[in-house]
C-alpha cells in the first residue's frame, strides 16, 4: 500500500470528446476483426491506421515521426535488419548442418535427440526470430522421426514450446521484447541479466519435464538409429564462403548488440549494419530477391498496429486503462506485476501477444506517469519500481504463447507443417502438452520475479 | 486433320476413390499399341465429369514427403524411397491428381493441339466433345508420328 499515489484517485480519467470516442471505436472494431480472423490482420491494421488519420484522431506527422503516437522505426528496421540476415544465411545450408549434427549428437536415440532438438530451438529462437527457427528446424524433424521410425507430433510441440521459451531470453528473440525494449528503452545486456538467468532454469525444467514424460515411451531399432549416425552433416553446406561470411556478420552483429547500451547505438542500427554488410558482402546481383522475401505483411501489421495504438493513446484511452489497473491493485506494485504477468500469459495464449503488448507499452507508462508524475525520461520508464513491470509483461506475452496452438506463430506453423506431413495435431492435443508447459514457466517466472525484485 | 482424327478413344479411367495401388493396376493393364502401359489416365467422377488428371510424375510426387528439400533430400537413406511408397500405396488417387487440366476441344486444329502440348509442357491431353464430355486423349507421341510420317514420305533433303 506504500505506492498509493493520490493521482490514482483524484484524476479525471479522460476528456470524453467525440475524438476519444471515434479512436474507442476504431480501436475495439480493429481488435474485435484482429481476433476473428475475418480479414487478413495486416489489412485491418492499416485500415484502422488510416481511418485514426481520415477522422483526425492522429495528424500524419504524429503517426509518422512522433514517438509518443506513431510508428516505432526501432522496432521496424531492427526487424528488417535481422530478417535480410537470415534471409542470406538460410541458403548457405547452415541450419540444416546444426540440425543433422545435432541428432548426431543425440546418437540417434530418440529421447536424447528431443531434449537436444529443443535446446538448439530455445538457442537458435534467442538469436533469430521464433518463425524462422522453427521453420528451419521442423522439416528436419519430420525427417529424423522418419528416419527412426516415431511419432514426430511430440517433437515438433516440444520444439514450438522450446521455441517461445528461448525467444523470451533475449531482446531480439521474440517481438514483444523487441517492441518492450524500444519503449522502455533497454539494452539487449538488459535482457540477457534480467531475463536470460528465468529462461535458463526453465528450459532446464522442461528437460526434466521431457525425461520424465518421455522416457519410456519413445523407442527405436539400432539398425534405425545408423541411419542416423550415417548421415554426413557436412554435405548441408551448400555454399562454404557464403557461410563463412555470414557468420562473421552473425558475430559481429551479436558483439554489436552486446555493447550498443555503452556505445550509445539503438538495437536497429547494428541490424542495419549487419544486413548492409552481408549484402556487400555476399555479392548478391539480386537485392531485390532478398529484400522481396522480408515479411512486409507482418512489418505492415506493426506499422498499422502502432498508429492505432497511437490513437488511443493520445486521446487518453490507454492512460483510463492504466488508472483501472492501478486502482484494482490499489498501486501495490508487486500486486500488479503479478496481475500484468498471468494477465499476459493468458491474454497472450488467446490472442496475438504483438497487439497485446503494443496496447500494454504506452500502459505501463502512463501507470509511471501517474504514480512519479514528477519524473520524465529514462528516469521514469526505468524507474527501479517500474522494471518488475517490464519484466512481468515480456515474460507473461512471451510464455503465454505457449498455452495454445494459436497462441504464439511458432504454434501455428509447427501445427501448418505437422498436418501437411499427415500428422495432424489437434487443438487439443497442443494443448495437452502446451497448457501445463505455459503454466509451469508462468509459475517459474513468478516465483523468479518475487525473489528477485520484491523479497531481498 | 483435327484432333479428333488422332485421339485415342477413352476406354478406361480412374475414379477419385481409387487407391494408387488399383490407379497403377488400371494403368498397367490399359496397353497402347506400343504395347506399354500409359503413364496417364483420367480422373471421372461418378458422372463422367472430369476430375483430374493422374500421370506417373503425380505417382513419384507422391512418394515424396512433404519436408523432404533438396537440402534435407540429400541426407535419405537407402530405402527411404521404398519405405515411402509403401506408405501411400493406399492413399486415394484424388489426394495426388493434378486437378487442373487442360483439355482440348475435338474439333480443334492439329496445330493448335500442338501448340498447346509445347505451351503447357504436357504429354497428354483430355479431348472434349461438344457437350464438355472427355471422349479421348491426344499424346505427344501421336502427334510427333503424325509429323515423322511427313518428314519420312518426302523425298530426300536437297543436300
Amino acid at each position: 500500500m506504500s505506492h498509493v499515489n493520490p493521482v490514482v484517485a483524484a484524476a479525471p480519467p479522460f476528456d470524453a470528446n467525440p475524438a476519444f470516442w471515434t479512436a474507442t471505436l476504431i480501436f475495439i472494431i480493429a481488435y474485435v476483426i484482429i481476433v476473428s480472423e475475418r480479414i487478413h490482420k495486416t489489412v485491418v491494421a492499416i485500415c484502422g491506421a488510416a481511418l485514426m488519420l481520415l477522422f483526425k484522431v492522429l495528424d500524419q506527422h504524429e503517426a509518422f515521426h512522433v514517438e509518443e503516437f506513431g510508428v516505432d522505426w526501432n522496432v521496424i528496421f531492427l526487424l528488417i535488419g535481422m530478417m535480410i540476415i537470415i534471409n542470406l544465411i538460410r541458403p548457405t545450408g547452415f541450419f540444416e548442418y546444426i540440425a543433422i549434427k545435432s541428432a548426431k549428437a543425440g546418437r540417434g536415440e530418440p529421447l536424447r535427440i528431443m531434449v537436444i532438438f529443443a535446446l538448439v530451438t530455445a538457442v537458435l529462437s534467442a538469436l533469430l526470430d521464433n518463425v524462422t527457427t522453427v521453420l528451419l528446424v521442423a522439416p528436419v524433424t519430420l525427417f529424423i522421426a522418419d528416419a527412426l521410425d516415431v511419432d514426430p507430433v511430440p517433437y515438433l510441440i516440444m520444439e514450438a514450446l522450446a521455441s517461445n521459451i528461448g525467444g523470451t531470453a533475449t531482446l531480439i528473440g521474440d517481438p514483444p521484447n523487441i517492441m518492450i525494449a524500444s519503449k522502455a528503452k533497454l539494452t539487449f545486456m538488459d535482457f540477457i541479466i534480467h531475463l536470460t538467468p528465468a529462461v535458463v532454469i526453465m528450459m532446464a525444467v522442461l528437460v526434466v519435464v521431457i525425461k520424465l514424460v518421455f522416457g519410456r515411451r519413445l523407442r527405436t531399432r539400432p539398425e534405425l538409429r545408423q541411419r542416423v549416425l550415417a548421415m554426413d552433416e557436412k554435405a548441408a553446406i551448400t555454399d562454404p564462403k557464403l557461410l563463412k561470411k555470414s557468420l562473421f556478420v552473425l558475430a559481429l552483429v551479436l558483439a554489436g548488440f552486446v555493447f550498443h547500451g555503452p556505445l550509445h547505438y539503438e538495437p536497429a542500427t547494428v541490424a542495419l549494419f549487419g544486413a548492409g554488410l552481408l549484402l556487400l558482402l555476399s555479392g548478391t546481383k539480386e537485392p531485390h530477391k532478398v529484400l522481396a522475401d522480408i515479411e512486409w505483411t507482418t512489418l505492415f501489421f506493426f506499422i498499422g498496429l502502432f498508429i492505432i495504438i497511437g490513437g488511443v493513446v493520445k486521446v487518453g484511452l490507454i492512460k483510463w486503462m492504466a488508472l483501472q489497473m492501478l486502482a484494482l491493485t490499489q498501486g501495490n506494485l508487486f500486486g500488479t506485476s503479478m496481475l500484468l504477468l498471468w494477465f499476459s500469459a493468458f491474454a497472450s495464449a488467446i490472442i496475438d501477444n504483438i497487439p497485446y503488448v503494443a496496447t500494454m507499452n504506452p500502459l505501463v507508462i502512463d501507470m509511471a506517469g501517474s504514480l512519479w508524475p514528477e519524473k520524465t525520461g529514462l528516469a521514469l520508464l526505468q524507474h527501479p519500481d517500474l522494471m518488475p513491470l517490464w519484466w512481468s509483461l515480456a515474460l507473461g506475452a512471451c510464455l503465454g504463447g505457449n498455452g495454445t496452438p494459436i497462441g504464439a506463430s511458432a504454434n501455428v506453423i509447427v501445427v501448418g507443417m505437422s498436418e501437411r506431413a499427415g500428422k495432424k495435431i489437434s487443438f487439443m492435443r497442443f494443448v495437452a502438452y502446451g497448457l501445463p508447459i505455459m503454466l509451469l514457466t508462468v509459475f517459474i517466472a513468478m516465483i523468479y520475479i518475487w525473489l528477485r525484485y520484491y523479497l531481498f | 486433320m483435327k484432333v479428333k482424327d488422332i485421339m485415342v478413344p477413352i476406354t478406361e479411367h480412374l475414379a477419385p476413390e481409387d487407391t494408387l495401388r488399383q490407379a497403377v493396376l488400371t494403368m498397367r493393364s490399359a496397353k497402347r499399341w506400343h504395347g506399354l502401359g500409359v503413364k496417364g489416365m483420367v480422373v471421372l467422377d461418378d458422372r463422367g465429369e472430369l476430375v483430374g488428371i493422374l500421370a506417373i510424375k503425380d505417382i513419384l510426387r507422391a512418394t515424396i514427403p512433404v519436408y523432404l528439400d533438396l537440402k534435407i533430400s540429400r541426407f535419405s537413406w537407402d530405402g527411404m524411397l521404398e519405405e515411402m511408397a509403401r506408405r501411400v500405396a493406399c492413399k486415394k488417387v484424388k489426394e495426388f491428381m493434378s486437378r487442373e487440366v487442360v483439355t482440348v476441344d475435338d474439333e480443334a486444329s492439329l496445330m493448335a493441339c500442338t501448340d498447346l502440348l509445347i505451351q503447357k509442357n504436357l504429354q497428354r491431353l483430355p479431348v472434349v466433345n461438344q457437350e464438355g464430355k472427355v471422349v479421348g486423349i491426344v499424346y505427344i507421341r501421336d502427334v510427333y508420328n503424325v509429323i515423322s510420317q511427313i518428314f519420312v514420305d518426302q523425298p530426300e533433303c536437297p543436300m
